[in-house]
């Protein structure tokens, strides 16, 4: 997986597909903003750096201290200040830092299967905390690790709390074992215990958050909604949220040192609880009471209104006796999150202007309203990332591949996933037209550009045209400006067929300029197709390029 | 850019497109495109409930719309409404409930005008001239703390309550429609869609890709690509509806693709 690890902390860490940034707490909105942006779509760190100088006006000493590392096997990097680039590759461990260096260090690594990103602000409480996990998105982050570095990146526990946490489980374990005979999931049960009784060393906590933290790390709000939350990120809150105060040591017993770490594994359990998985939360509640475990709330639970619920510590403590206990959440939910881009739309409960009602039977009716869709929320499960199949986007091709156990599909040749790398095997499939990979158009005289999935080919030019037969493999046509009318109506096309991505003259008066890594600008031919590589540049004229990512 | 003129009802060519979205079971999404009144209507209430709400909600606006014969008005919009509050409230017992919006061609003051209606979250967008603007207000307590400064767009993203609406059909709540009479131009665009293009997509976004699709069923296919793109959380309807063009299909192009040699020292070949 294509996953970085991070430690909750103060530094912004914008991560795309491509590209990791970090900058200081005190950075100004606007700027992150503009490298968030500026990320999108962006192949090389050189544009970053140029959007981050951009907002300090090109004045180098004006520039925040920062961290810029391209996602590849070998990485791009470049640090400024503070920030410490460590990498460990065939000959050992590096480390890149700018220390007494008044611009930036910038170097490319050689090939890595591990490195991290600290900011030099590691929180001492952050270090013992969870380590989370992010694909895309943007986080408050102290640290930020790749690869198998794991014990390096994680944070750290102390060995008392450690202590205290295993004999937590053991304690857990022990009552389990007195009343298990009538216990429904023995097999879960085990399972769930497992990580943290079972711990040797350090690396298991991690594992422990991780197998438990996927509500947080496959957070889609912060791969989605980009820009707009540099101040909280959604992420972020959830990690922060471990603070609550409620920690429910689990036994009277244990020392204080039990909570803070106790309560980690609590919150992020939680984070699957709580995601709007009223049944599972209720069988918990329940076993919990038939086996009672001291955690405090449990009896009030019923008395709950749900919303209360939500935000109180009740299910926190649920869920740290859940996991002591080893009652786990139906994995099938784990994706699922309470952000309220999950929820049901509801309409606030508060005094109708309209209505044909007494007041006294309006607040009832609304207490009804309000909870009926939590209600129904509860019994309707989203599924986690199901294919759209009721999709009523007009015709779709479809496209022979072979798919991981992931769900990604590849080229039928191809042996191992180009997304998540996992071996390949089995009879290629017919499955619909996934992405083809995506092209940036940008143009001169408009906005930052925007960014188009290749799932059908695209007609692109001044005023495009399509004269063929409709239907499945018909193009969309992509109108783009020409001030100078350098462009002609239909000027080229972007045809996929198949696996392959083709970039296809179509007569343009002014033709197309193809812009390839290590190879000298040529201009297609009249009605000349070339095959389409990832990070290639079309020069349309009058300003307007178009760059080809991801493509197979 | 050109007003219509007295008597001449322009009618609409739309492209529409709707997708459940990946986390959703159900897609609770009603849509409503006829020649000249377009309407996206967001069901809620869960289980087949929302669905039935949004798609009785359009039912009821359909049917009334094809009575008046021509003759629609804001007046006549909102007693529909009205009827299809009541509706809802019977079928669903309260319990199901549909924001709608839209817009309808109407002839006022001796123009062509948009009527743009709305009740709750769902929207509807112009593009004008290139830009694009948010014509519908939402009713929601998101916008009702924008409104009085309490956040800050930014923050609105993120807010936790953002699922929240104030008014809606068939809920016994509050349902009152607003409405917007603009004058169309020619060249206008509408986008009406449900909150789960806007809760994905930026408004810079929408423009990109209103102005670069010419096309209005491909302009709300890429809408709809996109939002599931960036995460795809609720149920996606999007009508992109343009005013059909009264001259030949493809306007004359006036304007010939310049040779660039002419303009420039000739590129080596």
């Amino acid at each position: 997986m294509n996953t970085l690890r991070y430690l909750p902390g103060d530094w912004y860490a914008l991560v795309s597909a491509n590209h990791v940034v970090v900058l200081p707490p005190d950075t100004a909105a606007d700027t992150v903003k503009s490298l968030w942006d500026a990320m999108d779509g962006t192949e090389d760190l050189e544009t970053l750096l140029s959007a981050l100088l951009g907002t300090v006006g090109m004045k180098i000493t004006a520039m925040p201290d920062f961290a810029m590392v391209s996602r590849a096997k070998a990485p791009h990097v470049m640090v400024r200040g503070a920030v410490q680039f460590n990498y460990t590759d065939e000959r050992g461990s590096h480390q890149i830092s700018a220390s007494g260096i008044a611009t930036w260090t910038e170097q490319r690594c050689s090939e890595t299967s591990a490195w991290s990103l600290d900011s030099g602000a590691v929180q001492a409480e952050a270090a013992a905390g969870p380590v989370l996990h992010i694909t895309e998105g943007m986080v408050l982050a102290s640290k930020l690790s790749f690869g198998s570095e794991q014990t390096a990146a994680a944070g750290k526990i102390s060995a008392e709390a450690q202590k205290v946490i295993d004999e937590a489980v053991e304690d857990a374990r022990g009552r389990r074992a007195a009343d298990a005979a009538s216990e429904a999931e023995p097999e879960e049960t085990q399972l769930a215990v497992k990580p943290a009784g079972k711990r040797a060393a350090e690396p298991k906590k991690q594992e422990t958050a991780a197998a438990a933290a996927p509500a947080t790390s496959a957070a889609p709000k912060a791969s989605a909604t980009p820009a707009q939350e540099p101040s909280a990120p959604a992420v972020q809150k959830k990690a922060v949220s471990s603070e609550t105060p409620t920690a429910p040591a689990p036994d009277a017993k244990k020392p204080e040192a039990a909570a803070p770490a106790a309560n980690e594994l609590a919150t992020v359990a939680m984070k699957r609880t709580s995601a709007n998985l009223e049944p599972n939360a209720d069988s918990a509640r329940q076993q919990q009471g038939s086996k009672k475990v001291p955690a405090a709330a449990a009896d009030d639970a019923d008395t709950m209104d749900p919303e209360a619920e939500e935000s109180s510590g009740i299910s926190e403590e649920v869920s740290l006796a859940s996991i002591l206990l080893g009652k786990r959440d139906d994995p099938s939910t784990q994706y699922q999150t309470e952000e309220p881009d999950n929820a049901d739309t509801i309409i606030k409960a508060r005094a109708s202007k309209v209505s044909v009602l007494p007041e006294n039977e309006e607040v009832d009716n609304e207490d009804t309203v309000y909870s009926t869709s939590l209600r129904s929320r509860a019994s309707a499960p989203a599924q986690p990332a199901a294919e759209p199949e009721m999709s009523t986007i007009s015709s779709h091709q479809m496209i022979l591949a072979r798919v991981c156990s992931g769900g990604h599909p590849n080229p039928p040749e191809s042996t191992s996933c180009r997304t998540c790398h996992v071996k390949l095997s089995g009879q290629a499939t017919r499955v619909r037209q996934p992405s083809m990979g995506r092209m940036f158009v940008t143009e001169q005289s408009s906005g930052p550009g925007s960014t188009h999935l290749l799932t059908r080919s695209v007609i692109i030019g001044r005023q495009p045209v399509y004269k063929g037969p409709a239907g499945a493999s018909e193009p969309k046509l992509m109108k783009v400006l020409s001030p100078n009318n350098d462009i002609s109506r239909s000027h080229v096309q972007v045809k996929i067929d198949g696996w392959h991505v083709e970039l296809v003259d179509l007569g343009a008066t002014n033709g197309t300029v193809l812009l390839r890594e290590g190879q000298s600008p040529r201009r297609l031919g009249t009605k000349e197709a070339v095959l389409l590589l990832s990070g290639d540049v079309a020069d349309l004229g009058d300003g307007v390029t178009l760059s080809f990512k991801d493509l197979p | 850019m050109s007003v219509f003129p007295t008597g001449v009802i322009p009618t609409l060519k739309f492209g529409c497109a709707t997708d459940k979205g990946l986390r959703r079971v159900l897609n609770e999404d009603s849509m409503l495109a006829l020649d000249s009144l377009v309407a996206v209507a967001d069901g809620m209430g869960g289980h087949e409930a929302g669905e039935v709400a949004s798609s009785l909600c359009l039912k009821v606006v359909a049917e009334g719309y094809a009575r008046t014969g021509g003759e629609f008005t804001a007046q006549s919009m909102d007693q529909l409404l009205t009827e299809a509050d009541q509706a809802i409230i019977e079928a669903g017992s309260a319990r199901a409930g549909t924001t709608l919006t839209g817009a309808a061609v109407v002839s006022s003051a001796s123009t062509a005008q948009w009527l743009v209606f709305n009740i709750g979250d769902s929207r509807t967008y112009r593009l004008s001239g290139g830009v694009l603007e948010q014509i519908s207000i939402d009713h929601s307590e998101v916008q009702e703390l924008l409104d009085r400064g309490e956040l800050t767009t930014a923050e609105a993203a993120t807010y936790p309550k953002r699922n929240v609406v104030t008014r809606a059909l068939g809920m016994r709540a509050d349902s009152r429609p607003d409405f917007w009479m603009l004058p169309i131009d020619s060249t206008d665009r509408l986008l009406v869609c449900s909150d789960g293009l806007s809760s994905e997509l930026g408004d810079e976004q929408i423009q990109e890709i209103l102005r670069r699709f010419l096309d209005p069923q491909q302009a709300a296919d890429e809408l709809v690509l996109c939002a599931l793109a960036h995460g795809g959380r609720d149920n996606v309807s999007v009508i992109v509806a343009d005013v059909a063009s009264t001259e030949i299909d493809e306007p004359l192009d006036v304007e010939i693709t310049v040779p660039r040699e002419q303009l420039e020292i000739k590129i080596e070949e």
